[in-house]
């Protein structure tokens, strides 16, 4: 078996996030294929009209339609067709074409394929059935040997080296705390949190038209107020101090937006007041504890003689995470959570290249050898296993 | 609320940077951003209400191109395969559609459909779902726009595609609307005017060879599915049988049948019937009585004010005649639209004019042989009367009729030279002999397409008419008007009916005259400024000047311009000499009285008589703010003038010592320095006691109410226009002065303006002409020994006793004289030393043209009195 070979039957880290989805070869520093976790249906367009219809069944004929376009494909079609989010929708069917679609991009040989073992990420709330679904499509459509479910956050503390800590993950469409003592976690000391970043997004989206909306016909989406929350968003310690200082003539966070059809729009206090449901929910109209209320939560789950290992080691991770600013403010909120004795040892980690630490960390632990145990093997494989054995035997039989 | 310049000229600049944006969103594929821009542009479009139709039409075809451009560009032939990226196209003809759709002109929207219609008919495996989908949504416009002869014809366009009746609304709609047609018409006819329907689909998409076969099928599908009122009808169509033999017969029922139609108003069938009248005639008969015949019908229409079907029958004609041309530059095609285009100028019908204009541009192609370059030019010079009437004109419009008027009807080769730059850029690679193709075409002259305006000969117009006063009236909408009378008082008067004055784009050039030559965009000087202004007069005014003969030196032609704007001296016109060298000018902003201005007796020797001694008082008013107001120079540290006005300082010193030592003068007024204060200013006015007001000093426009335009006193006071204006209008009066001005004009905001000429204008138009003598003004801020001879020459003149248009043109002449003199001797010296001639515009002088005259040019000072 060449080497090559031998390197495209290494376990393949499968990470489906609600925003991107990773695929690579485990070992490897980084996911092989990124795209974005979006799918467009070929005749479902954004722009409905009445006014002539047809065309699609005109141009369209049967050997031209491929229903579906993937990833950064459909992506190209975004202000064309409407774009779907498969883990939202939870259509399995439309997720192994988009799967079986990357694999092909992995340039596999034909031998080698569907014959490599498949690391799962998960978050800790997908549900039993949900696991049942996804291993039903690798074992029964695809064929793949064997795979193993494996959370994000054994990986993010992984990467980190550490056994303790909670990680707070704040993606695009989940929020999720989880905490663990020396290796272990506890179902009870984890939380999803009700705010992630397209809350954020849409919140963004409301200051700028209640802002502008009177004043002056602006038109924005929410690709556009994701992009402008991407960039320019930051988080403070003081949001109302500033505000203040921005009615006195304070320039420092003013900042103008070209839009695409060449109208300006200029924002300053609305790029941190947009982070700030994350600390006061009820501003969304979400009535939950802010995050750091929550993370303290948490922590206080654990024994009291366990903070100490704990506060020390809260990280974030996820895109949402990649505010600026996020981390002090984070820690500026927790500590008020505790007593001055321990506030001291707070300390909120951020990891860098945070959006893929999740796979990153799977990878190093795959690497360490220390992904022996939990792996689910095909039930065909183990059929024609045993097959192979029962055929072997019986020629033995028979030659004696 | 006046639209200024500045403004249109933002709009525009938005306009087109929007366009561009999306443009490039298009070409991005972001489809739902560039859809918004350009639907909100076509918005903005529409509510606009000071950009003209044809404006707005071109506008809307910018953004309607965008879009076709764009789905063109989707479209990617490689190797005789065609590769189309479908998402981006189908997504784009739906916006496009839905684009076109809002628009107030159903034409665009139907023409696209219509060939994309075409288009699919042409497939070879068509989806019936699809097309009749697309036929039963564009059926749904045309019976919102109530075309029910299209919604007809598409409906059994889709029958035959389908080859079945497709149970939709449009169906029924269609079928009930030609009932209630058919009730009309007498039973024994319906059939044939069924027959005609039906058939005219087949001939118009080419759907069968023989349309007789198509009628046959199409009945025997539409026989079950046919409501019960039109059932009878249509089972009569297998009886009528058109051939050679009867064809002569139905050619009559035909042809009653349009009269028919039309009288009963149900004209929107009638092209239908020349359709199918014009392919029975090209069989039985031939191509060319076919065409002949159906002529006819345009005048029909016309005349009945029938646009639509008139418009219609050229674009049949034109489908004909595209058959036959081999696509590239087709005279014929050419001037089938410019005959449309002169029906619609004669009916005013702007919507079809704009129309036609945009299927003549499409057809006047590049002119390739010096026969084509003619009729090239020729057509451009009526476009261009052809819009005038109507649109806003564009530069490319203006170019090449200067171009054709220079050429072929002035034989200016040397200033048709100078335009060529300015025309599209292959012209110059097509236009390198100018004597050669003048000469090659000037026998196309006479038997080239033209329209019976004028006769060339008109009876009065003959070579003994000797001209002694013109009157010429260009009002706001630029029709021209004038009157003239001969020495032996006979009066020719008219208006020019082909074409109206529309004068921005040479205004543009005229505002270039005083830029910095690197500054400039058009490279011409004074005098070929005269030239372009002299060619740019309507071919009837020029015949004009060009035949009438001037008596004699003694009796000066007068010539009285009543303009509602003044943009242009006319006196800089240029045909071998300027008018302000051969004739008495005077002008008169805004509008006459009812009774209109009357010639008045002018006696042939005008030549001096003697002055009265110690006639005339003269009130002289500095107000060049030569003290104050004063602002703080940083980089100079010190203060220093804000309106500075030295060449008016200078001019008011010499006009001083001049009046002082001439002895027609009998009492002399000046308010100089401190004592020119608005209320010694006042009050000397109201003395009334002045023949001769001369004014130097700033004057500030008010855009507002030009009427409350002002000029700053020394006292730092104001004096308006309008407070003058009473003062010398009081009854009483008897003084009737002279005013001169000699003024910088700024803008409320303190902004020098540059071109005073309109401003200077909406000012004086603001006096009261019967209370003054008139007004000489000076237009550019200079002052050297020219302009102080003119002036000092003007005033000699004056006092002894001519007219005030005279004096001015005798001062004028008097200075060419001396500049000449002077010329001659330096060429005298040259050729002595032999350093070659050194080259002296003596044309190009600003001082001659620099004073101009308000008021009637015949008045005399010497009346006043």
């Amino acid at each position: 078996m060449s080497s090559e070979e031998k390197s495209q039957l290494r376990p393949l880290i499968l990470d489906i996030g609600s925003q991107n989805f990773r695929l690579g070869w485990a070992g490897d520093d980084f996911p092989d294929i990124i795209a974005p976790s979006i799918y467009v249906d070929n005749s479902d367009y954004l722009f409905t009209s009445d006014v002539i219809d047809g065309l699609e069944d005109i141009y369209i004929t049967e050997k031209d339609a491929e229903s579906y376009l993937f990833g950064h494909e459909a992506l190209k079609y975004s202000n064309i067709l409407k774009i779907h989010e498969f883990k939202k929708k939870g259509n399995l069917n439309i997720f192994a074409k988009y799967f079986y679609h990357h694999y092909k991009q992995l340039k596999i040989t034909e031998e080698n394929q569907f014959k490599q073992p498949i690391i799962i990420i998960t978050p800790f709330y997908m549900s039993k059935l949900e696991k049942t679904k996804l291993q039903d499509i690798f074992f029964k459509i695809f064929d793949f040997p064997s795979i193993v479910f494996l959370s994000e956050n054994q990986g993010v503390l992984a990467i980190l080296q550490k056994n303790s800590g909670v990680v707070v993950n704040i993606g695009e469409v989940h929020t999720t705390i989880t905490s663990f003592l020396h290796g272990f976690s506890n179902v009870m000391a984890r939380d999803t949190y009700p705010i992630s970043g397209k809350e954020l997004t849409r919140y963004l989206l409301n200051l700028i038209l209640t802002k502008k909306g009177s004043k002056e016909s602006v038109y924005l989406d929410k690709t556009i107020t994701k992009e402008i929350k991407d960039k320019l968003s930051l988080c403070i310690l003081d949001p109302e101090g500033e505000i203040k200082r921005i009615k006195d003539g304070f320039t420092k966070y003013n900042r103008t937006i070209d839009l695409p059809d060449g109208k300006s729009l200029e924002i300053n206090s609305e790029r941190f007041l947009c982070v700030e449901p994350l600390f006061k929910p009820s501003l969304i109209h979400i009535d939950y504890v802010g995050l750091p209320e929550a993370v303290s939560r948490i922590i206080r789950f654990w024994d009291r003689e366990n903070w100490e290992d704990l506060l020390p080691n809260i990280i974030i991770v996820g895109g949402t995470s990649l505010i600026p600013g996020l981390d002090n403010r984070l820690k500026f909120e927790i500590s008020k959570y505790f007593s001055e004795r321990i506030r001291d040892k707070i300390n909120v980690i951020i990891v860098s290249g945070r959006k893929h630490v999740g796979w990153i960390g799977v990878s190093v632990i795959w690497a360490q050898g220390k992904l022996q145990k939990g792996w689910i093997q095909n039930p065909s494989h183990e059929i024609s296993k045993q097959d192979q054995e029962i055929k072997e035997s019986n020629q033995i039989k028979n030659k004696s | 609320m006046a639209v200024t310049v500045d403004l249109k000229q933002q709009f525009l600049t938005n306009f087109q940077n929007k366009i561009i944006t999306a443009r490039k969103l298009l070409y991005n594929a972001n489809h739902k951003w560039a859809s918004k821009l350009l639907d909100n542009l076509s918005l903005e479009i529409e509510k606009n209400d000071w950009l003209d139709a044809q404006k707005k039409h071109q506008l809307i075809m910018i953004i309607s191109n965008s879009w076709w451009m764009y789905l063109n560009s989707l479209v990617k032939r490689k190797e005789g395969e065609v590769e189309i990226d479908l998402i981006r196209y189908i997504d784009a003809y739906k916006r496009f559609f839905s684009f076109l759709s809002k628009l107030d002109d159903f034409y665009l929207f139907n023409n696209f459909c219509t060939n994309l219609l075409k288009e699919f008919i042409k497939k070879e495996e068509l989806s019936q779902k699809g097309i009749t989908k697309f036929i039963n949504s564009f059926s749904a416009k045309l019976y919102e726009r109530e075309d029910y002869r299209k919604l007809f014809e598409i409906q059994i366009l889709q029958i035959f595609l389908r080859k079945s009746v497709a149970p939709s609304e449009y169906f029924n709609l269609s079928m009930e609307r030609l009932g209630k047609t058919l009730i009309n018409l007498e039973p024994s006819k319906r059939a044939l005017f069924l027959y005609i329907l039906i058939e005219s689909v087949c001939l118009k998409y080419k759907l069968m060879e023989d349309p007789v076969e198509f009628v046959k099928f199409i009945n025997k599908i539409l026989v079950n599915r046919l409501p019960s009122y039109l059932k009878n009808e249509f089972s009569n169509i297998s009886r009528i049988n058109i051939n050679e033999r009867s064809f002569n017969t139905i050619l009559v029922d035909l042809e009653d049948f349009i009269y028919y139609l039309n009288d009963i108003s149900e004209y929107s069938w009638i092209i239908t019937f020349i359709r199918g009248i014009f392919s029975k005639i090209q069989i039985y008969q031939s191509y060319g009585d076919a065409v002949t015949y159906i002529r006819k019908f345009i005048d029909f229409a016309i005349n009945r004010n029938r646009f639509e079907m008139a418009f219609d029958i050229y674009d049949f004609l034109e489908d004909l005649f595209i058959y036959q041309s081999d696509l590239s530059y087709d005279n014929i095609l050419i001037e089938l639209w410019v005959e449309a285009c002169r029906k619609f100028v004669d009916m005013k019908e702007k919507k079809y004019l704009l129309q036609s204009l945009e299927k003549l541009n499409h057809h006047l192609k590049f002119p390739k042989t010096n026969a084509q370059i003619f009729h090239y030019f020729y057509t451009c010079n009526i476009i261009w009367q052809f819009k005038s009437m109507f649109f806003s004109l564009e530069q490319r419009d203006f170019w090449r009729m200067m171009f054709y008027r220079a050429l072929f009807e002035e034989r200016n080769f040397k200033l048709a030279e100078k335009i060529i730059p300015y025309l599209d850029e292959d012209f110059n690679k097509v236009l390198t002999d100018l004597t050669i193709l003048y000469n090659e075409v000037e026998a196309l002259k006479k038997d080239i397409y033209k329209f019976n305006e004028y006769n060339d000969n008109l009876p009065l117009f003959h070579e003994n008419y000797s001209i002694k006063q013109i009157i010429l009236r260009i009002n706001s909408i630029g029709i021209i008007s004038y009157r003239m009378i001969s020495v032996d008082d006979k009066i020719i008067e008219g208006f020019i009916s082909n074409e109206y004055w529309n004068d921005s784009h040479l205004i543009a050039i005229y505002n270039e005259l005083f830029y910095e030559s690197k500054d400039r965009k058009f490279i011409f000087n004074l005098a070929e400024f005269g030239e372009l202004l002299y060619i740019f007069l309507p071919k009837l005014i020029r015949d004009f000047f060009k035949s009438f003969k001037i008596e004699s030196l003694n009796l000066i032609p007068q010539i009285y311009f009543i303009l509602d704007n003044m943009t242009i001296p006319f006196d800089l016109i240029y045909d071998n000499n300027y008018f302000l060298l051969k004739y008495s000018i005077g002008y008169k902003i805004g509008e006459t009285t009812l009774g209109g201005v009357a010639f008045e007796e002018i006696s042939i020797n005008t030549s001096a008589e003697e002055p009265l001694q110690k006639s005339f008082n003269m009130l002289i008013i500095e107000s060049v703010n030569s003290k104050n107001p004063l602002r703080w120079n940083e980089y100079t540290k010190q203060k220093e003038l804000i309106f500075p006005f030295q060449a008016g300082a200078d001019e008011l010193d010499y006009l001083v010592n001049f009046f002082n030592g001439r002895d027609e003068i009998d009492h002399i007024t000046i308010l100089i320095g401190a004592n020119s204060t608005r209320e010694n200013i006042l009050s000397n006015l109201s003395k009334n006691m002045y023949h001769i007001i001369i004014f130097v000093g700033n004057i500030f426009y008010s855009k507002w109410n030009p009427k409350n335009s002002f000029f700053l006193t020394n006292d730092n006071n104001i004096i308006t226009f309008n407070e003058i204006n009473q003062i010398l209008s009081k009854n009483g009066s008897k003084s009737q002065p002279f005013i001169f001005f000699n003024a910088q004009v700024y803008d409320i905001e303190g902004k020098k303006l540059r071109n005073t000429l309109r401003y200077f204008g909406e000012i004086v138009a603001q006096f009261d002409y019967n209370k003054i003598t008139g007004i000489v003004s000076k237009n550019y801020p200079i002052f050297n020994d020219e302009t102080k001879q003119i002036i000092s020459d003007f005033f000699i003149n004056l006092f002894n006793n001519n007219s005030q248009g005279v004096s001015l043109l005798k001062a004028r002449q008097q200075s060419i004289a001396n500049k000449m003199e002077k010329l001659i001797e330096e060429q005298v010296k040259d050729s002595i030393s032999e350093m070659g001639t050194t080259h002296i515009d003596l044309r190009s002088s600003l001082a001659i043209s620099s004073y101009l005259l308000f008021g009637k040019p015949w008045i005399s000072l010497r009346k006043n009195q």
